[in-house]
């Protein structure tokens, strides 16, 4: 699974460094249209497209059908119960397709996710570190350790909360740049991004290096997963949500995502032919 | 549980599953989920809008109906009526099936409530047969008499129901020319439909498929969906096409074109002609191309047809395919047509129905609300939109044979069918109308197989079909059983026709007997001369297979061409009547007011009682003199004479078109065998009610007045018909059972 994660996101590093220089919209924005054409292409095929079709027209029929017998209340009654069977009946035929459709795009939403999700550490600012531990190590009792390059410093003792299975520490980031804290574990170090902000562009920043074939591995793929022989089961740095600015309006880079993808399907369907 | 249920069941848990569990990905509804999620809220929004608005507004519009219609609506005597309109369903024939036991549901009906005779119109013809059951009133008040009427300046036909009127302003934009504002489109039909009286008092009335509804008129609570006389794409009442690689089949074809095709190996490539087209001053053919790719072996054609993929065998009709033709400047013009591939080898034939209006993006108002056909092709598919949708022309000169026919003609019913079974379960407080064609259309091409002395039967079968019209009307009876299913006490139930049917053995061509006695005279040169107005446009066998018989100078040729109009007193054109050609009022009228009066005398006197000279039997009942069985407003329109003919008869086919032929009674050989333009008094047609009917001759003309009468409304003064279900009887001349 790594390595085709590891692929997948040096393919992306590739892309992203074509646009170096240039908004950070822009690859967002050619990323979700290349998205949305190759997701309607893909929809087109694993759909049943004349019966995604029928059930278009069923489902306009009825919406004209409230409207041309507006008058007879029974009437409009009855085409809104139909409205919603055929609704639910689409919802249905596009479930197969959303089956096809859903780990390649969780796939180019984990790469935008890593790189539009977290704002990088200000110089100067600091963020929480949390160790997180297998059940039933203790965490007052385990002899753990946290180094810190030149460019980021650790400015705060371990915390150590049994209850929850975690330390943390408090990182201060010095100068620009991505850098490495070292935590040393009784299995021996491990290693932890921590991005500290600089030039602007569009930079990897995975939030959190978690252990083995898990959820949180396959969500942040920028680093390698940590040994399952840990103890340690992840490693977490809590950088602030990241916004993206688009003439002046803040805005979440997944409805940027959503938005510009959905809008690129639904506008070349009929170049494509294919129903939606 | 089923195999598919688990899958889709398994399916949506998993997907459910990977949307909703991991904490990152919650939020995602991009391509895919979003094309769906995106529509279908959009679906939720307009129809919560839609229900919303419609309950805030209901009691405002409960309120106003309420106080509109105090003054115009008395007690009613029923709930709901509902009309099922068959063309041409004849009383005697209904009868004789009925006693045969097979139509079991109309002899019920017959028993429990009434069947009469149901008095037609004057003339007998379904456009003014219609109009009169639409209007209540005769053709001399809706002005409807024919198919066809004339122009008195150029002497040439022009439809009667409908004027369509290009922009007059234009701009020209390169090689195009650019109309300014929509084409105008009158229906030439007048006075008041009763249905549109139903209106004004709030009662919802669906009306589909009624002829002569063509544009569709609005009403405000209510719909209507057009029929006869609603033209194809190519501006026609129905014109085929028929592609073959056969150059035997060289000529000219009444109703259709005729275009050769090569076949390149196994690849048959041709161009669909469409419409002209409506941006250029040329207005040159729009095409659809198509290839077919012959498979020998599996003896199927696959064909690329305007972007619609189909594979056909031999015999086979495809769905409708929808068609678009490209006038340039982003207009599309669109479509539908069935095709049928009549022969695979060794000669390529195609069978191309007339190209109808698509229902979904009608290229004319073909109903009201306008998004009615489209709302009837999202629910039911797309169908026939045609006035004259059943490709009569194409069996009447055997390009398609009587099995071709009668599957296009029932998939049309179907169509009708589902569309007249949808406003019966949507209309339960209203009038409900629809009109089929099936039985008008069916006798005319297969009225030969019951008698056996006709002479359409020289060279056709005679076995094969000659249970068609008993199977058309067991088909019928199948269709009342359905309908029946929506009737209770409230509701009252009409099955009328607009007339009946008899045999049409012998043409009469009153061209030929006014040239043989002196009321109408021909060019010396008639070839050279013609053109419907005399003005020497058109060549006498320039219009296709009927070409002038050519015998001499008196010939006249197609639409009056080489009649010299200095010398002719009297015309024949289009199925009813013969025309005077009066001075002042035809472009070259000669017959003077003094003498308007006698000459009209003279030929009803000479024409009542003319006898077929090949078999000695009378060829006219009656003559009717306009002037004295009519007296609208628009009696001045109608023919002068009406000519009622005797069983059997009927005007001959060139005589339709204004031509002479070399004898004035000949045969009718051609598949069309049964008609009911003859006198109106022979033709009587259906009514079967669910109610007694106490008038002795009900007529076409009564029906809307009954309706508006067991509704509680007044029946307007302008109407002549009269209710039949009080005792107060119409005049009509309709026979008893």
């Amino acid at each position: 699974m790594w390595p085709i994660l590891r692929t997948i996101t040096a393919a992306f590093d590739v892309f992203f460094d074509l646009f170096g220089g240039t908004h950070p919209v822009v690859p967002l924005l050619v990323v979700s249209v290349v998205t949305g054409v190759v997701m309607l292409l893909v929809f087109g095929k694993t759909s049943n497209q004349q019966r995604i079709a029928e059930t278009k027209d069923k489902l306009k029929a009825y919406i004209m059908e409230m409207w041309i017998f507006r008058n007879d209340t029974r009437v409009m009654f009855l085409a809104i119960g139909n409205v919603i069977r055929n609704n639910l009946r689409y919802l249905r035929h596009s479930l197969r397709p959303l089956v096809f459709i859903l780990v390649p795009v969780l796939l180019i939403m984990v790469q935008l996710g890593i790189r539009y999700g977290s704002e990088p550490v200000a110089p100067g600012e600091s963020a929480r570190v949390t160790v997180t531990l297998d059940e039933g190590v203790r965490a007052t009792e385990l002899d753990v350790g946290l180094q810190a390059p030149f460019a980021a410093r650790v400015a705060s003792a371990p915390l150590r909360i049994d209850s929850s299975g975690e330390v943390e520490w408090k990182v201060l980031g010095l100068s620009p740049g991505t850098h490495e804290l070292v935590l040393s574990t009784p299995g021996g170090p491990l290693t932890k991004t921590f991005v500290v902000a600089g030039e602007p562009g569009v930079r990897t920043v995975g939030a959190v290096r978690a252990r083995g074939l898990t959820w949180s591995a396959f969500l942040y793929p920028s680093e390698r997963p940590i040994p399952r022989d840990s103890v340690v089961k992840s490693i977490e740095v809590h950088y602030e949500p990241a916004g993206l600015s688009v003439f002046g309006i803040g805005l979440h880079w997944l409805l940027v995502f959503f938005v510009v993808s959905v809008a690129a399907g639904f506008a070349l369907k009929g170049v494509f032919g294919i129903e939606v | 549980m089923s195999a598919s249920s688990k899958r889709v069941a398994f399916i949506g848990a998993a997907v459910t599953a990977a949307v909703l569990y991991p904490a990152a990905a919650h939020a995602y509804v991009g391509p895919g989920a979003g094309f769906a999620v995106v529509g279908s809220l959009a679906v939720v929004f307009i129809t919560f809008f839609l229900a919303l608005g419609s309950l805030i507004s209901w009691p405002f519009r409960a309120l106003t109906r309420k106080l509109r219609v105090r003054k115009l609506r008395g007690p009613s005597q029923i709930k709901r009526a509902i009309v099922l309109g068959l063309d041409g369903l004849d009383p005697v024939l209904a009868k004789r099936f009925m006693q045969e036991g097979k139509l079991p549901h109309f002899a019920k009906l017959a028993e429990d409530g009434s069947f009469r005779m149901l008095e037609t119109a004057c003339p007998s013809m379904s456009p003014v047969a219609w109009s009169t059951f639409a209007t209540g009133v005769d053709a001399s008040r809706h002005n409807i008499f024919d198919f066809l009427g004339r122009d008195e300046k150029s002497y040439l036909p022009i439809l009667s129901s409908t004027r369509i009127t290009n922009p007059e302003r234009s701009f020209r934009l390169g090689r195009y020319r650019i109309p300014i504002g929509k084409p105008s489109i009158r229906l030439m039909r007048k006075s008041r439909t009763f249905w549109s009286v139903l209106d004004d008092c709030y009662i919802p009335c669906h009306i589909l498929r009624v002829p002569i509804t063509f544009p569709p008129e609005k009403l405000r609570n209510g719909v209507v969906l057009s029929a006869m006389c609603v033209p194809d794409l190519r501006g026609t009442q129905g014109s085929f096409t028929y592609f073959t690689t056969d150059r035997e089949k060289a000529g000219s074809y009444t109703g259709g074109t005729l275009v050769f095709v090569e076949r390149e190996g196994n690849v048959v490539e041709g161009e669909l002609p469409g419409p002209p087209s409506p941006l250029t001053e040329e207005h040159e053919v729009l095409t659809v191309p198509f290839v077919a790719e012959i498979d020998d072996f599996s003896e199927t054609v696959t064909f690329d047809f305007g972007g619609n993929e189909v594979t056909l065998g031999e015999s086979e009709y495809s769905d409708w395919l929808p068609l678009e033709f490209n006038a340039g400047l982003g207009v599309k013009v669109k479509g539908l047509v069935r095709i049928r591939v009549q022969k695979i080898s060794p000669e390529f034939e195609l069978y191309v129905t007339p190209i109808n209006i698509d229902p979904d993006s009608p290229a004319m108002p073909i109903s009201e609300p306008s998004m009615f056909s489209q709302y009837l092709a999202k629910l039911q598919g797309s169908y026939a939109t045609l006035g004259l949708a059943e490709d009569t022309w194409a069996l009447n000169e055997r390009m398609i044979d009587e099995l071709a026919f009668l599957e296009q003609t029932y998939a049309i019913h179907r169509e009708r069918e589902k569309m007249f079974m949808n406003s019966l379960a949507k209309n339960r407080n209203g009038l409900t109308v629809a009109v089929f064609d099936a039985t008008d259309r069916i006798q005319h091409m297969f009225l030969r197989y019951l008698d056996k002395d006709h002479p359409s039967n020289r060279d056709k079968d005679t076995e094969i079909h000659s249970e068609a019209i008993e199977d058309l009307y067991v088909r019928m009876d199948v269709l009342l059983k359905r309908v029946l299913e929506h009737v209770d006490d409230e509701t009252l139930l009409l099955v009328i026709s607009d007339h009946g049917f008899k045999q049409f053995k012998r043409g009469v061509n009153l061209n030929t007997w006014a040239l043989e006695n002196g009321y109408m005279a021909g060019k010396t040169d008639a070839t050279a001369g013609g053109g419907g107005g005399g003005d020497g446009e058109a060549a006498a066998c320039d219009f296709g297979s009927y070409c002038a018989p050519g015998e001499g100078t008196s010939a006249i040729g197609e639409y009056l061409s080489g009649v010299d109009w200095s010398k002719t007193k009297v015309y024949q054109l289009g199925l009813s009547g013969i025309y005077i050609n009066r001075k002042g009022r035809e472009a070259q009228g000669i017959v003077t007011s003094d003498e308007y009066r006698a000459i009209k005398k003279e030929l009803k006197e000479k024409l009542e009682g003319l006898r077929d000279p090949d078999t000695g039997e009378v060829v006219i009942t009656s003559v009717y003199d306009a002037e004295e069985v009519m007296d609208g407003p628009y009696a001045g329109n109608a023919p002068d004479l009406i000519i009622g003919y005797n069983v059997g008869y009927r005007a001959s086919w060139d005589a339709a078109v204004g031509k002479s032929s070399v004898s004035v009674v000949e045969d009718n050989v051609k598949s069309w065998s049964g008609d009911h333009c003859i006198d109106y008094r022979l033709v009587p047609g259906v009514l079967f009610t669910n109610r007694k009917v106490e008038a002795e001759r009900p007529g076409l003309i009564d029906i809307g007045p009954s309706i508006l009468d067991l509704f509680g409304v007044r029946v307007p003064d302008y109407m002549r018909g009269r209710p039949i279900y009080s005792g107060r009887e119409s005049e009509g001349t309709g026979g008893d059972e």
